[in-house]
């Protein structure tokens, strides 16, 4: 079996790969299996080196299997989120939940929301929403984007849909 | 100060030992990822819809970052106007003119809102601030979670993305070292205590800025009232720590109030820390009638005057460390001459010395 990365290696081990759920099996050569380990920098890099020597003392087909937890909304890693402290997008919010609790309850000794809400009905903030998106329009037909702007338009049609309901 | 689209403020501080008190909402558009991952046109967008939104209210500026001469950030940032994360990534910033009210967009969140106000005035800033929070929320969808609030880049803001910071004006708790335990009490309240200037630890002047570190599990309100008792003692703490000083120490604190005094009237080069300290000292030295003479209002006013950006738009000029040095001594001797300050009920020559033979 060729390599899935390269095409041109012999596959040696499978990597399974899991983001926002979504499961991959990769057949990798040894270069791609450890450029894409370098590239993921992940919580078990640390085992890494063992893990390669036993690759390199038994070159035998070897399953290898290790978890990638990554927004696929943004694509922020959790190693990322750990370097930094901080999020890319809003999703990152529920892909890392079980990660962020606990440090919820060290920061703030609590991990629930118990302050104001944003004071807009549900209406009025679509109201504002196909007002933004017709400015959008407005914009792409300008720059003659106009298969970008058929989506918006298709999105303003549906939000219109829901306020008449 | 000549005229600047930012002229200045009396009473940006006011008070005793509580000298201001600063909001910050933390919020974010559902419909974009976080500052850190826009692409440059969807920074151009959300800037544009923030100045849509301002354009019509007369008593907004909206303030162009790319353009502006760094002078003039430079005293956004004095002011606390602007972050000093701000003045490197920031391109577009909102301001009201009465200098109570700004917003920066796409800081670390898309907006983060700003309130100020003079002296502890916590109510006034959240009645303030929700007003306007309440106002964006018409023109913006927030990102916001049933179960975690209003969604923020750093889990540290999450929730009510609510920060409430008091400036306090302390040398008699630090003077006394009694200082420390007051901030390891506060710490296990949940409050941070820093310098100045947002990041730095360092207090420079004696002056402390106390801030909620918890956002998240409790209402504004309780956020509020929680600073509010924690204010209170510190306020308490700060006023015995003078009388005890006054009481034990006299020679002591006199000495450091009047060499301070003749430092600022003296000097020909001084820097900001030192500046800082000497001003916070003849404010001390003020209050607590050891000094006269001098208002409380040109005190607060130096206070910014000697910050570098401040100096630099008071001279209209901008110079190498050496002169800063040299012209923020001149604007001091300007502005305190040393016959203006009356000592008053210091203690007499020689009184001393007479008590210290005898025991």
């Amino acid at each position: 079996m060729l390599c899935d990365k390269c095409g041109e290696r012999e596959a040696e081990m499978q990597v399974t790969k899991i983001v926002g759920g979504e499961i991959n099996h990769l057949n990798l050569c040894h270069e791609c299996a450890s450029e894409l380990a370098q590239e993921l920098a992940f919580n078990i890099l640390s085992e890494l080196p063992k893990f390669l020597k036993d690759f390199l003392d038994f070159p035998l087909i070897s399953e290898t299997h290790f978890e990638v937890k990554e927004c696929s909304n943004c694509g922020l890693t959790l190693k990322e989120f750990q370097e930094k402290g901080r999020f890319g997008c809003a999703q990152c919010y529920d892909v890392f939940s079980s990660e962020l609790i606990p440090l919820l309850r060290k920061l703030h000794g609590s991990s629930v929301h118990r302050g104001k809400t944003p004071s807009l009905s549900e209406s009025e903030k679509v109201k504002s929403e196909i007002e933004n998106l017709k400015k959008k329009l407005e914009k792409l037909v300008k720059e003659e984007r106009f298969e970008e702007a058929a989506q918006v338009r298709d999105m303003i049609r549906e939000a219109q849909r829901k306020v008449k309901r | 100060m000549k005229k600047t689209f930012l002229p200045w403020k009396d009473n940006l501080v006011e008070g005793e030992i509580a000298l201001s008190t600063r909001l910050r909402l933390a919020r974010n558009l559902s419909d974009y990822p976080f500052p850190e991952r826009l692409t440059d046109s969807q920074k151009e967008e959300i800037e544009e819809r923030a100045k849509d939104v301002f354009k019509k209210m007369k008593e907004f500026k909206v303030v162009d970052f790319k353009t502006l001469p760094s002078v003039m950030k430079g005293i956004l940032m004095e002011r606390h106007l602007a972050s000093p994360e701000f003045l490197r990534v920031g391109r577009l910033l909102i301001v009201q003119e009465n200098q109570e009210a700004s917003l920066m967009v796409n800081e670390e969140d898309h907006l983060r809102l700003q309130v100020f106000s003079p002296s502890l005035s916590l109510e006034k800033v959240l009645e303030k601030g929700n007003k306007l929070d309440d106002f964006l929320s018409q023109k913006f969808s927030f990102s916001y979670s049933k179960k975690w609030g209003y969604l923020t880049a750093c889990p540290t803001n999450l929730g009510t993305g609510l920060r409430i910071s008091v400036m306090f004006h302390l040398p008699a708790l630090a003077l006394s070292g009694r200082i420390k335990r007051i901030f390891s009490t506060l710490s296990h309240r949940g409050f941070t205590v820093r310098g100045i200037f947002g990041e730095e630890a360092e207090a420079v002047g004696y002056i402390y800025q106390i801030s909620n570190q918890k956002t998240l599990g409790l209402s504004e309100e309780e956020i509020l009232e929680e600073m509010n008792l924690s204010s209170q003692d510190i306020i308490a703490a700060e006023r015995k720590a003078r009388e005890e000083l006054l009481k034990k120490r006299r020679v002591e604190i006199e000495d450091k109030v009047y060499r301070s005094l003749g430092l600022l009237t003296h000097a020909r080069l001084i820097s900001f820390k030192e500046a800082a300290k000497a001003l916070s000292l003849v404010r001390l030295g003020l209050e607590i009638n050891l000094l006269s003479g001098i208002s409380l209002n040109k005190i607060n006013k130096l206070w910014f005057l000697i910050r570098p950006a401040h100096l630099s738009y008071y001279f209209s000029t901008e110079f190498t460390p050496l002169e800063e040095n040299e012209r923020r001594a001149d604007l001091l001797r300007r502005e305190i001459s040393a016959f203006q300050a009356k000592l008053t009920k210091g203690s007499k020559p020689g009184k001393n010395r007479v008590e210290r033979k005898g025991g």
